[in-house]
């Protein structure tokens, strides 16, 4: 959600209530319904759309934590997850000795496939939402003004505290701190670089106080919204789409459970 | 006017100052990853936040300063079911929190037996989280060798996620707590409790 | 070569993060017991350019040396011990709990003896007139007191060159005069001052020479006085003339030999 505005891709200009209830019937589709196909697809289109949206490298990041996390949970639950039986389970393969099965195969694909592709697919949606217009939407939906504050802060007081970080782990250096070399002595740079990053952070909070209170940060009455949102043409196709996802992914899951319908959409391997 | 003769924790800037610390231990619990992660460490290094500001404003909004850490995250990275990890920093947050109140985060004694307890509340919250949203197996590498490690001895997988937990959680949550405790050393008297309570250190 | 201090050759720095070219083949020298001002308008590439002298930013092409060593050879660590960098904000250095601790953390990152370093403490203790707080926390201190502060803690391990980061910003009229006395004297020990500054008045009430910069390039390097006389060099670069020189110019319209203090002023008009 910490970005520029330089570029008014397509995802930009789409308001961000509509993209909020894409994101959530995202997340209730690959959680309750659980389809390799269609979480595949949503993580093939996702980084597709990062791309569009010239986003990609942020993304590698997350591109890194999504593989370290496909490696470790392919590769440990084929051998350990909790529902190999390994009497019975056909073998996938065998490696020095070590058997990989299929049930465990299974176990970790469903798995991934609900995290995986939410990964790409919200960090597009929510990269895309301007702070401000969030904290813009959270109010008019009735969240009391501090806590949208706080929520929105956060992001906000991540960048700043990043570049105190930068600028101090420079200064440290500069007095000879090593930052390089074995794991103690990297270890003991850890406290001259956070102690002043904390206290910097802590040192501005009295006047910040004080200032947000003179601008009438604790004013009993109801907060004037100046910003609108221009709606784009975009935004009903993504509202519906949220909603209509939400609604058969609860109503699909519901259906199940109560085994009024078979599971004809879930086949996690 | 001496700073630390002004209480302006209470009444009504209290409000105002729960809402600026609370995105503090938010940031300071991202940037301790960041530091870890530059320096090259194994180690995690993102709950000095939740654990300085429970110690300066109060169990309660030391929790929900780790909590809300880890639904930024979530947000950030895309993986919103990582969010209820949010347990385990809320325990963190409270465990801290009440000792300081108590004035039991003073001595290395004290940072030792809350480590040990928040390691331990992480490892018996984190396992079962672990199990709902990764199956139990999660991207932490050194976790998973000694899952993995534990389970060709005959561990199932449920008590070796657990048990894997205690010595990675002890090593991180435990350095965490230690710097946490310099910081809080290191401040002065005036910045080190906002919340008019017994004095953290 | 043996009394240039700081060489660059054809110093190219590219930010990776938005490709931003900030250094654009910079040439420079530095001699030993230069006070060098550079000066320049934001983004003009001062803080970077300085940054390269104790490996802090490393050249994306062109060479830099520091007493005639390549700084790609060093760490930051090596290259800091002969080139002291103080920071603009002193919020970002202070961590310890008591000031004579602070002033202490560079001689023991820098392996001094316990006897060199109290030596070093006490020299620069009544250098700065600091004996009245060393038992005090730094950030309980006032802005002013803490930039003298973390200025001491640099002058503290004695580097050859000493670089100030926008130094004047914030201090009072007592912490101006006491960091003129700080150049002064640390000129008077043959040590090389750079200065980065906003405040032409101290810039050329202190330096011998100043390098002019606008643009990822170096406009001009010269004495005070020829810089600030050029008035089309100034506009190019953004920069106002010191006050008395510009009212010593509109009063005199000379073309050389302008005040640069309001001392010079005073003794060329008080007759």
């Amino acid at each position: 959600m910490i970005q520029e505005r330089i570029f008014p891709t397509f995802l930009k200009k789409v308001t961000p209530g509509p993209k909020l209830w894409l994101a959530l019937g995202l997340i209730l589709s690959l959680i309750l319904v659980k389809n390799t196909y269609y979480a595949i697809s949503v993580m093939i289109l996702s980084i597709v759309v990062i791309v569009l949206e010239k986003q990609f490298g942020l993304f590698k990041v997350i591109l890194v934590a999504m593989t370290v996390l496909f490696i470790s949970m392919y590769a440990l639950h084929g051998c350990i997850a909790p529902n190999i039986d390994k009497v019975n389970d056909p073998v996938m393969f065998t490696i020095f000795g070590i058997r990989y099965y299929a049930s465990g195969f299974a176990w970790a694909t469903k798995f991934y496939l609900r995290v995986g592709p939410m990964m790409p697919s919200l960090f597009v949606i929510f990269l895309s939402i301007d702070t401000a217009d969030l904290s813009v939407l959270m109010c008019k939906a009735g969240i009391p003004y501090n806590a949208v504050f706080t929520f929105i802060d956060s992001f906000q007081v991540i960048t700043l505290l990043n570049k105190d970080m930068d600028q101090i782990r420079d200064a440290q250096r500069s007095r000879g701190l090593q930052t390089e070399g074995s794991l103690l002595t990297r270890m003991k740079a850890i406290v001259p670089i956070i102690v002043p990053v904390v206290a910097s952070a802590i040192v501005k909070v009295q006047d910040q106080a004080i200032a947000m209170d003179t601008k009438g940060f604790n004013a009993k009455c109801k907060k004037t919204v100046y910003r609108e949102f221009s709606p784009y043409k975009a935004d009903p196709y993504f509202k519906w789409a949220g909603i209509a996802l939400s609604v058969f992914s609860v109503g699909y899951k519901a259906l199940v459970s109560l085994n009024v319908i078979p599971a004809f959409l879930t086949n996690m391997l | 006017m001496a700073m630390n003769s002004v209480d302006t924790s209470k009444g009504r800037l209290r409000g105002t100052y729960i809402a600026i610390m609370i995105p503090i231990g938010v940031a300071i619990n991202y940037i301790g990853g960041l530091i870890a992660s530059s320096l090259g460490l194994p180690i995690y290094l993102d709950s000095i936040g939740t654990v300085v500001v429970a110690a300066i404003m109060g169990p309660w909004v030391g929790a929900i300063s780790g909590a809300l850490f880890n639904v930024v995250s979530a947000l950030i990275g895309g993986n919103i079911p990582s969010a209820l990890f949010a347990i385990c920093n809320i325990g963190s947050g409270l465990i801290v929190g009440f000792m300081a109140q108590k004035g039991l985060f003073k001595t290395w004694w004290h940072v030792v037996i809350a480590s040990i307890l928040v390691a331990l509340w992480n490892a018996a919250t984190g396992a079962p989280i672990a199990m709902v949203v990764y199956g139990g197996i999660d991207g932490n590498v050194g976790t998973n060798l000694m899952i993995a490690t534990m389970q060709s001895i005959g561990r199932d997988l449920g008590s070796a996620a657990f048990i894997a937990r205690i010595p990675t959680n002890l090593l991180d949550k435990g350095i965490a707590c230690v710097i946490a405790w310099i910081v809080l050393m290191k401040l002065p008297e005036n910045m080190k409790s906002l919340n008019g309570a017994k004095k953290a250190a | 070569m043996s009394d240039v201090v700081i060489k660059t050759e054809d110093l190219v720095h590219v930010y990776p993060h938005g490709g931003t070219r900030a250094l654009d083949g910079v040439n420079l020298e530095i001699n030993k017991g230069d006070v060098v001002s550079i000066i320049g308008q934001n983004g003009s590439g001062k803080t970077t350019l300085v940054r390269h002298f104790n490996g802090l930013l490393r050249p994306t092409s062109g060479k830099v040396y520091l007493m005639g060593e390549d700084t790609q050879q060093k760490n930051i660590a090596d290259l800091s011990r002969q080139c002291g960098y103080v920071f603009q904000n002193p919020n970002h250095q202070i961590f310890c709990s008591t000031v004579r601790d602070e002033l202490l953390v560079a001689p023991k990152n820098f392996k001094f003896t316990p006897e060199q370093a109290k030596q070093r403490l006490d020299a620069v203790v009544e250098l700065m007139g600091i004996g009245n707080i060393l038992d005090k926390h730094p950030m309980t201190l006032d802005y002013t007191t803490k930039k003298v502060i973390t200025i001491a803690s640099v002058l503290i391990f004695n580097p050859e060159v000493l670089i100030l980061d926008e130094p004047t910003g914030g201090l009072d009229e007592v912490g101006r005069r006491m960091l003129s006395k700080v150049i002064q004297l640390v000129h008077s020990e043959g040590h090389t001052v750079i200065i980065i500054s906003h405040d032409m008045d101290y810039v050329a009430e202190n330096s011998s020479r100043v390098v002019m910069m606008a643009k990822a390039h170096i406009l001009s390097d010269s004495t005070p006085d020829k810089i600030f006389l050029d008035a089309d060099l100034c506009k190019l670069a953004q920069i106002e003339p010191p006050q008395i020189s510009s009212l010593d110019m509109a009063i005199s319209g000379r073309q050389s030999n302008v005040c640069l203090s309001v001392e010079d002023f005073v003794k060329r008009y008080a007759r």
